[in-house]
């Protein structure tokens, strides 16, 4: 596996030397985020034989040009992880150039385009592209996106001949009134017909601040509703409630072919559908309190009886970047083997020079796991900044007790770093 | 039909582009980057605290940080990234919605426990359960043949 940050390196240099030559950006900024962890845990592989593994993870986001207004700029970010004096991971090293791409926005902000390897979010579009992308306002009202390359979930399938995604959507929008947008994405894989998309996305505004939300997803390959979900909003002072509405037709909504995945493949075929109905309340009784409650009920054609979800979370603040939290939450599937019990409380304490955190979570299930019938976790943490806030220091230890590890102790030290700085144009010659 | 399709469609795009920014000469641009001024800190933030509650010329009650936001973000993100992009980089969102990550999101932002982010604890044991109940919410970020590769150690 080629060293992915070694990408990243290359192309900020090479994109680097443009940008630094170009008129474009006169005021060039570049911002650094380093998030350095390290990990330390054991496990036991069932032989008598203790793993030891201590993996180090280099998250590295680089941002060079305009960023803070119109103009020219570079953004890339990806991890990599190698193994240090472990026997666990089978790998020396794994990463991932998550994205570097080049975007340019006129002082009009008329439009957009990008050009890299970059995640479109667009409608019915969730996917990293390797290729380009626009958006561009027609009317007050209206906008335009479009986006094309290849995908890049499917660069270790097959290869990338026959490779594609394009799409776009278009959106009309009256800020007080509504937006109203149309999305369509088709993927091939070795020029196979993976995926084609349309989908819409609503928001209606109405009087008292009640608003609907909603969106929808039309497979043509099937030719059939793959997923409607829709929520009104109902906000009333201290309290707001969101009823909502899903239904998800199997078929339509998962995918067999090679741009999806085992753990789904089977779903699609089995002619299922499921239908999600709840409500999600608020209540806010002082600005350093806050209630919420999540009920669920999930409804199905086939395979299983309903069930149903409820969670109950209460966040007291007492300063303004502190808080503790209490949460109870209760699964009841239908079989004994679909229930559970949650609860969980946490603490968030912020320092004049860091904080400290803590957090324990105890699940007990109605029907046993392997033999377990609960799991508890325990963590605490606590972190610093140092330099101006340019370094920033967490440490936590981690302990688990559930159906997958017995007496689990985990370390990791989080050393984050943050480099902002701003190189101004060079004089003009008269 | 498709190379058809495809140079149609990348010779459109620029067209259209082109000339859909000669004709908008009017109304509101989202700004690059939420001024620093507001620079936020490690907590979850409700917008209409400095914004308000008016529905012009962004309705900033919808993108409130409520208590469940993390899991409940979708139907307003979908609406119009580009608010979102106004204060997160993509890669605040890639920590779930990547092509391929290894740290689950939880445990990678571990001290950012007020966030509520998903996977927290047991959920390894737990998401044979919650995977029955409802493998929609599973799909959409482990969906992909590199994104489910945490996956496949189990289900192959």
């Amino acid at each position: 596996m080629p060293l992915q940050l070694g990408r990243i390196a290359y192309v900020l240099f090479s994109v680097g030397l443009i940008l630094s030559t170009s008129s474009v950006a006169p005021a060039s900024e570049f911002h650094v985020v380093s998030d350095t962890i390290f990990r330390t845990f054991e496990r036991d592989a069932g032989n008598g034989k203790i793993l030891k593994a201590f993996p180090a993870y280099e998250y590295l986001q680089l941002d060079y040009g305009s960023l803070k207004d119109p103009g020219l700029s570079l953004h890339a970010y990806g991890w990599e992880r190698v193994n240090l004096r472990d026997n666990y991971n089978k790998d020396d090293s794994e990463g991932e150039l998550l994205y570097a791409y080049l975007q340019y926005v006129p002082p009009s902000r008329n439009y957009q385009v990008r050009a890299g390897r970059q995640y479109i979010f667009e409608g019915v579009a969730r996917d990293s592209v390797d290729g380009i992308y626009g958006k561009a306002f027609l009317l007050p009202s209206v906008n335009v996106a479009a986006y094309a390359g290849l995908p890049s979930a499917l660069e270790s399938t097959d290869g990338l001949r026959g490779d594609l995604i394009y799409g776009g959507k278009i959106t009309h929008s009256r800020p007080d009134l509504y937006d109203v947008g149309i999305s369509y994405k088709f993927i091939a894989n070795s020029d196979s017909r993976d995926e084609e998309t349309v989908g819409t996305d609503l928001s209606l505004l109405f009087p008292y601040n009640v608003s609907l939300l909603g969106h929808s997803a039309y497979n043509l390959v099937n030719n059939g509703w793959g997923e409607h979900s829709y929520e009104l909003r109902l906000p009333r002072g201290q309290f707001e409630v969101r009823p909502f509405f899903q239904h998800f037709r199997y078929d339509d909504y998962f995918n067999n072919r090679s741009n999806s995945a085992n753990p789904f493949r089977f779903l699609q075929g089995t002619g299922n559908a499921m239908t999600v109905v709840g409500t999600e309340a608020y209540y806010y009784p002082a600005e350093n309190w806050e209630f919420a409650l999540r009920i669920k009920n999930y409804d199905y054609d086939k395979r299983f009886g309903t069930s149903q979800f409820y969670t109950l979370l209460t966040i007291w603040k007492w300063q303004i970047l502190s808080e503790i939290g209490a949460e109870f939450g209760r699964m009841q599937g239908h079989e004994s083997e679909n229930k559970y019990f949650l609860t969980r409380g946490y603490v968030f304490w912020n320092l004049a020079k860091g904080f400290v955190t803590g957090d324990l979570m105890y699940v007990n299930y109605d029907e046993a796991i392997y033999k377990k019938n609960g799991a508890l976790f325990a963590s605490i943490g606590a972190g610093s900044k140092f330099f101006n806030d340019s370094l920033s220091v967490k440490l936590s230890f981690d302990y688990s007790n559930d159906a997958y590890f017995d007496e689990d102790f985990r370390t990791m030290l989080n050393i984050s770093y943050l480099l902002d700085k701003t190189f101004t144009s060079r004089p003009k010659k008269d | 039909m498709k190379f058809i399709r495809y140079t149609v469609f990348l010779l459109a795009v620029p067209v259209l582009g082109f000339l859909l920014s000669c004709a908008a000469r009017s109304g509101y641009r989202l700004p690059i980057a939420h001024p620093q001024i507001f620079e936020l800190g490690e907590k979850r933030e409700f917008c209409t605290k400095c914004h308000g509650y008016n529905k012009k010329p962004i309705d900033f009650e919808r993108y409130n940080h409520t208590a469940l936001f993390t899991e409940s973000h979708r139907l307003v993100a979908y609406q119009d990234e580009g608010v979102c992009a106004i204060c997160h980089a993509q890669s605040f969102c890639n920590d779930c919605h990547a092509t391929r990550v290894e740290l689950k999101p939880s445990l990678k932002n571990e001290t950012a426990n007020y966030r509520r982010i998903q996977h927290r604890g047991d959920y390894l044991a737990r998401h044979r359960i919650e995977g029955r109940i409802d493998p929609s919410s599973c799909f959409r970020c482990h969906g992909s043949p590199k994104s489910s590769k945490t996956c496949q150690s189990c289900h192959g």
